[in-house]
């Protein structure tokens, strides 16, 4: 794949930059002029999803791309915003909506419908400035892009793990709920220690503890009311009827006098005394009541989840919720370290499917052997076979993790070259970074140079290169800087 | 905000109001005959039963101790509504009830008002009598200042405790003449009165006349109560007994008191009961431990008979000690 043209659009700006299809060196004489820019927006125009620079925002501009491709000739790309691209090829549009039809896209452009080779192409060809050079086989390629070695040689060499890989999903998302989990119970654990107990009751346990009792309370008020009326209405009708009798009585001194209902000893203060405990009776039972109607409503409210309880803070319902639910740790570890065992079993699975007789594997290894002797890493005997899938990192440091990362990236696109007959570009940017000596990079650039003759490369950097014949393209202080001609 | 705080302080207002009301009528008691809040001629009102009438003012400030700017102004409204209702009724005291220290917002009285007080026009110094003359002018027939009188009565905080500490003061020294010896009896009684006259205090058309009978009734109900234990019953029962009783036949107890029919009977027997030489109380106890018996037919429950027999006592000690309770408490008020 060649990339002939490309138009960026700004505004009132424009700017048009041809390639060649060999070398072009993309300069400036100072740091912060586009360079980076440029790359970015190239791969924009591929339809990545690529973070913008500080000074551009993609979505604002128009970017067109004219490419050369093994399988459909040329076409060209056009993308004025982040969710959709239009492809033109043999004169008509085609639309695809970005992300979701992205894979559609890549297989217009690379002739190749495997995901798992589309999916980690960027990785292979381009080089970002900053995680690029310490991108071996794994990890970030540029923003939310990511590479994967093992999904590559997988695509490779026709290999489906698909159900595997989906099985490893499922058990990373259950992990990662026992992990939530887990943390919970020890939560749970850390507010029973504090509250030295277990048996906390819930809000809703200690409303209903409340509520009932206020019921109980009203039930008897109740009672004690329809008792008091009885009492009261007899004790009435008893006046009644003695005062109907009419009866006269003679006192031990002779006197005799009528009796009535008003000097019946205890008669009339038993009414009094019953109307007034009515009254404070029935000013309990009004209470009770009202209690009873805001403890309801404050309940079903929180049970619309309109509101928390009035009587707590959020915390403490929290803790207290929490601690309804049974959590054992152990039981928790126990599963966790059942999904631990079998994660490993499907990872070994797919690392061994992925892995064994596989003349990918070799192959990427043998040229990855290769490159390093050249570049000074080792040789046959300190490089070991499987050195493709290391992931130790941390012995690589300077200058080696910076050949290393161009060793593997040149032997990822030799082995698609050879699989899929696909020339990929490779796009590297600033390539002498991290303090690499001017020999080393000659090393590198003789690699290129040599091997990689009739790949498209895009060097974008503050320094010159050595190629025979370059096509150089000079930015200076902004990238998008020619001022539209207006018709 | 704003209308929040003014309803606050009219709350406080109504809250003095009836606090001031339950001191003056506990200061009255024995001539009260009824009490009025928010009534026909001043905030509170109190007959007696002499026909006269007792016409205060009540006025109060939030920050009483520390905020007098309002303290003349609230003199002179009140002694021009005291004069004005001293014309329509026959009044014995005119007062201004108030809780500011300084009612005056004078140097010369304020070592006068510090506590709760009560003080004549006649005792106040000369300075603090040509104030309230000051204020007297322009009303065409002012009050008789012989009547007037300025009570201090101490209200401040959102503490309950510390806000009503005088007036719970005021109720324990009534209980305490009453001599009920009854624990909690001044706290469920300032409760019951707050509650009582404040509730129809906040009413719209609120002026709601309580007579003494109202005032004085809910001591009986507690004092009659079955649930308290009198300690001269303690030397006979062992309380986990008697409550366990209470507990399960209350009803039935309280009903045997009620109601006429049987304790009629009960208060006869008593009086032809020979008691010679005993304390009332003693005589009302001697009463429930001998003649239990004479009402088993009566009052047969499905208990054991330790249980039975405690019932019956209890049922006739408390007929005859509440009909002793509520003899000497309304001799007590001049009820």
């Amino acid at each position: 794949m060649i990339i002939r043209t490309v138009y960026l659009k700004e505004g009132l700006f424009e700017r048009r930059i041809d390639f060649l299809p060999h070398v072009s060196l993309v300069h400036s004489c100072k740091n912060s002029c586009g360079k980076t820019t440029l790359l970015r927006f190239i791969l924009h125009g591929l339809g990545y999803n690529i973070p913008n620079t500080r000074k551009i925002n993609f979505n604002n501009c128009e970017v067109r791309i004219s490419i050369e491709c093994e399988r459909y000739g040329c076409i060209e790309l056009c993308r004025s915003n982040s969710i959709s691209i239009i492809l033109v090829k043999n004169g008509v549009n085609h639309t695809y909506v970005l992300p979701e039809q992205q894979h559609e896209l890549h297989e217009q452009l690379f002739g190749v419908n495997n995901a798992d080779i589309l999916n980690n192409l960027l990785g292979a060809f381009y080089v970002d400035q900053e995680k690029g050079w310490t991108l071996l086989n794994r990890g970030i390629v540029i923003g939310s892009i990511r590479f994967n070695i093992e999904e590559l040689i997988r695509g490779l060499s026709g290999r489906d793990c698909s159900e595997l890989i989906k099985k490893e999903n499922r058990l990373l998302n259950e992990r990662q709920k026992y992990n939530q989990m887990f943390s919970v119970a020890l939560y749970r654990e850390s507010i029973e220690e504090d509250a030295g107990s277990v048996a906390i009751d819930s809000y809703e346990e200690e409303t209903d503890i409340e509520l009932s009792k206020l019921i109980l309370r009203q039930r008897r008020l109740k009672a004690e009311l329809k008792r008091i009326d009885q009492t009261l209405s007899e004790n009435k009708r008893f006046k009644q009827f003695v005062a109907d009798m009419k009866l006269l009585v003679q006192a031990p001194d002779g006197t005799t006098f009528a009796v009535t209902q008003d000097n019946i000893v205890g008669l009339n203060d038993s009414i009094d005394l019953l109307t007034t405990k009515r009254k404070i009776i029935s000013g309990e039972y009004a209470l009770v009541s009202s209690k009873i109607g805001a403890l309801e409503k404050e309940k079903e409210s929180e049970y619309e989840q309109q509101a928390f309880f009035q009587t707590a803070s959020q915390i403490e319902i929290f803790d207290r919720k929490i601690l309804r639910i049974p959590l054992n740790p152990q039981a928790i570890k126990a599963q966790q370290s059942r999904l631990e065992k079998e994660l490993k079993a499907v990872r070994d699975e797919i690392s061994s499917i992925t892995k064994n007789n596989n003349c990918v594997v070799a192959s990427i290894s043998d040229k990855i052997i290769q490159y390093g002797t050249e570049l000074g890493i080792g040789n046959k005997e300190t490089i070991p076979q499987n050195y493709l899938f290391t992931s130790n990192l941390k012995e690589l440091s300077g200058a080696l993790l910076h050949k290393t990362a161009f060793a593997f990236r040149l032997a990822y696109i030799a082995e698609i070259e050879k699989k899929l007959n696909v020339k990929l570009p490779i796009i590297l940017d600033s390539p002498s970074g991290k303090e690499v000596d001017h020999d080393n990079i000659s090393l590198m650039m003789e690699i290129l140079k040599r091997d990689f003759a009739d790949h498209q490369i895009i060097i974008a950097s503050i320094f010159e290169y050595n190629f025979d014949d370059p096509k150089k393209i000079e930015i200076e202080d902004r990238l998008i800087n020619e001022m539209m001609e207006i018709q | 905000m704003e209308k929040n705080r003014r309803a606050n302080a009219v709350m406080f207002g109504f809250d003095f109001q009836v606090n001031a009301a339950i001191v003056l009528m506990l200061e009255n008691i024995e001539d009260l005959e009824s009490l009025r809040l928010e009534g026909n001629f001043e905030d509170i009102e109190l007959k007696l039963e002499n026909n006269q009438y007792i016409l205060a003012q009540a006025k109060s400030v939030e920050k009483s101790s520390s905020d007098f700017r309002n303290v003349r102004a609230n003199l002179k409204k009140s002694v021009k509504t005291l004069s004005e209702a001293s014309q329509k009724v026959d009044a014995q005291k005119l007062i201004l009830i108030t809780n500011s220290p300084n009612p005056l917002n004078e140097e010369a009285s304020r070592s006068v008002f510090y506590e709760p007080t009560h003080r004549s026009f006649s005792s106040l110094p000369d300075s603090s009598q040509g104030i309230i003359k000051d204020c007297l002018d322009g009303i065409k027939q002012p009050l008789d200042l012989n009547k007037f009188q300025i009570q201090i009565l101490p209200f401040e905080t959102d503490d309950d405790v510390e806000k009503y500490k005088v007036v719970k003061q005021n109720v324990d020294d009534f209980v305490g003449k009453l001599n009920l010896n009854i624990p909690g009896l001044g706290k469920r009684l300032m409760n019951i009165w707050q509650n009582e006259i404040f509730h129809n205090g906040t009413k719209k058309n609120a002026a709601i006349t309580r007579n003494k009978r109202d005032i004085i009734w809910p001591i009986i109900v507690i004092a009659t109560d079955v649930e308290r234990c009198d300690d001269l019953l303690l030397d006979y029962f062992d309380q986990s007994q008697y409550d366990e009783i209470i507990h399960r036949y209350k009803s039935l107890i309280d009903s045997c008191c009620e109601r006429c029919e049987f304790f009629i009977k009960v208060l006869h027997d008593y009086n032809e009961y020979k008691g010679m030489g005993k304390s009332l109380a003693q005589k009302c106890l001697d009463f429930a431990l001998n003649k239990w018996e004479d009402y088993l037919p009566e009052l047969k429950v499905d208990a054991d008979p330790e249980t039975q027999q405690g019932l019956i006592q209890i049922i006739l000690y408390s007929i005859v000690r509440n009909r002793i309770q509520m003899q000497h408490i309304k001799e007590g008020v001049n009820l």
